[in-house]
């Protein structure tokens, strides 16, 4: 016998012990009748539900072991107290009912419904094995104490399932930033390995070529091979930086985001300015640095913009993180998101927390995009920003002025495309 | 002779090594699949020198389409690779190349394997 046919013979053993008690016990009174017909009620129930529905078995077992031991007690208080008093029993109806706290909604209710009617049931037509136990007062009260703490359990329950189903499709998103981030990854590495074949490797190979014709005597081979090996190396440089994400890692949103700009127009050869206002300033935001990188890439890898503008601001409880950028070629959120990897999983992230993400153009031609997300969904960020603002702040050169990034001057006399 | 491979310096590499020999002239040096397969099927040339990984159409892909256009199918198609496993040697012999050679080793080297690869199908 396996562990769940186990745990329904228990059930259906602890239903018939309770129904045997129920016709032997020679003096109930109505509470008593009540208590162990709600007790039978629950037992039958839970065993169908357990039956129909394949649940966790650790926790059905633990359900099982909870009932079983509530079940023991209210016989245990029947027995021992002889005429315990109404209120007590009614008290102690509910506790079956608790468990169904486990259960769906519609179990629930059907639980409740079933000792209600039978409670009803019971008070107007009265009982044929113990007589006196009907038409009192106690019944309809217990009946209405019933049907009332089936109904705080329905809720509770609905409540409950409503949670679930958005824990559900967190869940999934969840599972679809991961898929995307995997996706990310792979298209990262390929990118970085085609940039380290295509560049590096083929003039490390005609480097070495024109090593071996320098060794057999060709004069110029050896010039050539030298600036072969500095193109590599300058190469092999931009790879690196290309990699390296300084600016998530920052402490200060404003010093993250001016580090993430800077990098970004290095590498496009253009302007960046970066406006962070002053309360936003030294907030610890690793989620906005990381959607602020991956809007700097998305324009870096898709646009070529002569001007570059990150802001962040908040309002209305909002934290919102625009880059602006003058490339007119830049395509509409539809376009620009059915081919980017990169704006699906920003416009994800900024949902997961209760945010939005738009992409927008004015009549000037410039493109603007634009994350909101909610102040309030980062407690971590927050009490972080409070100790932070304790420690002593670094004087900034200009906290509200637009900074405008100079173009490298090594960058600009380089001969080396943008790639 | 006509040289495909995406790399400016590779190629310019490999024509100035041709170039120095009396017995090949380049005929045109392109730096995609597309435009070698264009450039192939206009100037026929005896010997087609192809990188494995080229952007439009690859290596062995344009081996495939030259060796099943019977225009082209008696051009040597020799295919270069850095690749150092055998996969993509197994890979130019199942798309009919007629001869695979190692991007690594020295210039001289490669003029030899194109040589050989030559005289092995008959070609002047």
């Amino acid at each position: 016998m396996n562990s769940r046919n186990l745990r329904l013979a228990v059930r259906v053993a602890l239903a018939t012990a309770l129904a045997v008690v129920m016709l032997r016990t020679a003096s109930a009174t109505t509470p008593t009748f009540l208590v162990l017909g709600v007790a039978l009620g629950y037992a039958v129930m839970s065993t169908v539900t357990a039956w129909r529905v394949e649940a966790d078995p650790a926790r059905t077992s633990a359900a099982v072991a909870r009932a079983f031991a509530d079940v023991l007690a209210l016989c245990a208080v029947i027995v021992v107290v002889g005429q315990p008093p109404a209120e007590l029993l009614l008290v102690l109806c509910a506790i079956p009912l608790g468990h169904a706290l486990t259960l769906p909604a519609n179990v629930i209710a059907a639980v409740t419904g079933f000792a209600l009617v039978g409670a009803i049931l019971v008070w107007a037509t009265g009982v044929a094995v113990h007589p006196e136990a009907s038409s009192d007062g106690d019944l309809l009260i217990a009946a209405f104490s019933l049907a009332a703490s089936g109904l705080v359990s329905c809720l509770i329950a609905v409540e409950r399932e409503r949670r679930t189903t958005r824990i559900n499709e967190l869940s999934g998103t969840l599972q679809e930033m991961l898929g995307q981030v995997i996706t990310a990854e792979h298209s990262e590495r390929r990118r970085v390995a085609n940039l380290l074949h295509d560049d590096v490797l083929q003039l490390l190979l005609v480097t070495r070529h024109d090593v071996a014709d320098a060794l057999e005597g060709e004069a110029d081979a050896l010039p050539r091979a030298a600036d072969e090996i500095d193109l590599a190396t300058k190469h092999l440089r931009r790879t690196i930086r290309g990699l390296r994400s300084d600016g998530v890692e920052a402490r200060r949103l404003g010093d993250g985001l001016r580090s993430l700009a800077e990098q970004t127009a290095e590498r496009r050869r253009c302007v960046a300015s970066v406006d962070v206002t002053h309360d936003l300033e030294g907030e610890h935001q690793p989620l906005v640095l990381s959607l602020g990188r991956d809007l700097l890439r998305e324009v870096e890898r898709r646009s070529t913009p002569s001007k570059i503008a990150v802001r962040a601001l908040s309002r209305d409880q909002n934290l919102i993180l625009t880059v602006e950028h003058d490339d007119p070629s830049y395509p509409d959120r539809a376009h620009a998101e059915s081919a980017s990897t990169l704006l699906v999983t920003v416009d994800q992230r900024a949902r997961a927390v209760g945010g939005n993400f738009s992409v927008s153009r004015s009549s000037n031609g410039t493109r603007t995009l634009t994350v909101a997300v909610p102040l309030g969904a980062f407690p971590f960020a927050r009490s972080q920003a409070s100790s932070a603002s304790r420690r002593p702040r670094r004087p900034q050169v200009a906290d509200r002025a637009p900074r405008t990034l100079p173009t490298p001057a090594l960058e600009a006399q380089s001969d080396v495309q943008p790639h | 002779m006509v040289v495909a491979d995406d790399n400016h310096h590779f190629r310019a590499g490999m024509v100035r090594a041709l170039g120095n020999r009396d017995d090949f002239t380049v005929l045109a040096q392109v730096e995609d699949g597309a435009a070698a397969f264009d450039a192939i099927s206009r100037l026929r040339p005896d010997v087609a020198l192809v990188d494995a990984r080229m952007p439009v159409l690859d290596g062995f892909a344009l081996t495939a389409r030259l060796k099943a256009d019977a225009a082209c199918a008696d051009v040597t198609v020799v295919v270069l690779s850095a690749r150092t496993d055998d996969a993509a040697g197994i890979r130019a012999q199942a798309v009919g190349a007629d001869a695979y050679l190692d991007k690594t080793q020295p210039r001289r080297s490669i003029v030899e394997g194109v040589l050989a690869a030559i005289g092995r199908t008959g070609t002047p």
